[in-house]
């Protein structure tokens, strides 16, 4: 009989206390160090604008909420050795199509570095080659307007530095000096992701769309703390 | 010594050691719940950023035509919003929500200062502000510019604005965008209202910030 009472003791209910105190503990370090849920940081805001894209038809900053927006920065009289960002963005959006998604739109917007010289008309014409089918599920606009407000979205909001230099080759040419630049907004307008190259790394942004797409359908109830959770542990890829 | 321990043990009765196991699992649950509610990330109502860099300070004039800037106001939390006076919906009840997050912040409604930017200033004037801001909130500030000015501030914070022609006696309206920005006491963007927060939400968010 008290063999049976001692044995019984061993299982005083504080443990059970211990124990629960050991897996928040547990579970809140393998957090922070497993990083079980990626995702990208909230950047800074996307910068605000109504221009006009190739069909002449406005575009607003406004459109694009709710979507996840990758934004890139060209011109239609660039040529030779200008980066070939039409292409990437082409292949980006034949991509997209494949993997779209329910719970978010994908939109693609080529913004003008020289809207002085494109017009919609002009932008219309550099774009056709590459738009294709009107039936795309991945929106994708070229947009332009004044060219002091381009100014302000594109240096202020995106910070990306562009200038007109002379054109070598002809003395009343020029051309736009400017380091390529993609970037990603999401249906909030904030910017989540940027990349500083004239060659995209598609796996990369792929995976970053993924992981806006997950956080976007995992916004509701429970997931949402611990989408802010990772947040707070930083949990970037 | 072991006897007598095991012996005062055995004759406790069962349900005095029921209740002692209640009441400890009763101690662990509240701990927990305590706990959770500590580490559990507070769920803003407004969408976060995480900037590294503060927000775009900007140096317009004033309802008294005065020079006011963002950073003149460093210490206090600042809610911004562009709107226009003769906008027909919108911006009254945007306004009114925010009068209604100081309501309910009541004392602590003094470290809040709120910004309205004009989208018109070309009809905007430093009158037509005053007199329209009386109306809502003695407190908050009107701020207008030239046209330019105010393209290039909405512009980095993310709020486009366009004229809308109408056949209406008001004239034109302008289309712009309707959020509420929070800018933190050390001059950081931290939130984004969408149109239609309400004011006791704000009030939420803003007291988190004002205590962390």
């Amino acid at each position: 009989m008290a063999e049976t009472l001692r044995k019984k003791r061993k299982f005083h209910p504080i443990y059970l206390l211990y124990g629960l105190l050991a897996f928040i503990i547990v579970s809140i370090l393998s957090f922070s160090i497993f990083k079980p849920i990626k995702v990208l940081p909230r950047i800074s805001l996307a910068p605000g604008y109504a221009l006009t894209n190739q069909d002449n038809e406005p575009r607003t900053s406004e459109d694009y909420r709710g979507k996840l927006t990758l934004y890139t920065f060209t011109y239609s009289n660039c040529d030779g050795d200008c980066p070939e960002v039409n292409a990437q963005m082409q292949d980006i959006r034949t991509l997209l199509e494949e993997s779209a998604s329910d719970t978010v739109d994908y939109a693609l917007v080529s913004v003008s570095l020289d809207p002085e010289r494109d017009t919609p008309e002009a932008l219309g014409l550099f774009a056709e080659p590459y738009l294709g089918a009107d039936d795309s599920n991945v929106t994708w606009d070229f947009i332009t307007g004044d060219p002091l407000h381009m100014k302000y979205m594109t240096g202020g909001g995106f910070g990306l530095f562009y200038e007109p230099k002379p054109d070598p080759n002809s003395a009343d040419d020029y051309e736009i000096d400017f380091y390529p630049r993609f970037v990603l907004v999401d249906g909030w307008g904030i910017i989540r992701s940027e990349y500083r190259t004239a060659e995209l790394n598609y796996d990369e942004v792929l995976d970053d769309i993924q992981y806006l797409t997950d956080e976007i359908a995992n916004s509701q109830g429970a997931a949402k703390y611990a989408y802010e959770a990772a947040h707070l542990f930083r949990c970037y890829p | 010594m072991t006897t007598s321990e095991n012996h005062t043990q055995s004759t406790r009765p069962i349900w005095v050691r029921i209740g002692i196991t209640f009441l400890i699992l009763l101690i662990a649950g509240v701990a927990l719940l305590v706990a959770f509610n500590r580490l559990k990330p507070y769920a803003f109502h407004g969408a976060i950023l995480q900037s590294p860099n503060p927000a775009q300070d900007f140096s317009l004039t004033n309802q008294y035509g005065q020079k006011a800037s963002l950073s003149d106001y460093e210490g206090k939390v600042v809610l911004l919003y562009f709107g226009y006076t003769t906008c027909p919906d919108v911006c009254p009840t945007t306004l009114a929500e925010i009068k209604r997050a100081l309501t309910v912040l009541g004392d602590r409604s003094d470290e809040v200062q709120t910004i309205m930017i004009t989208v018109d200033p070309e009809r905007d004037t430093v009158e037509v502000l005053s007199e329209y801001l009386a109306h809502f909130d003695p407190s908050f500030l009107g701020l207008v510019g030239t046209p330019d000015e105010v393209a290039q501030v909405a512009t980095s914070y993310g709020v486009y604005f366009q004229k809308q022609e109408t056949d209406s006696a008001l004239g034109y309206l302008v289309d712009h965008t309707a959020t509420v920005m929070l800018v933190d006491q050390n001059g950081y963007l931290r939130l984004i209202f969408p149109y239609g927060t309400e004011g006791s939400e704000i009030a939420e968010d803003i007291t988190y910030i004002l205590d962390h």
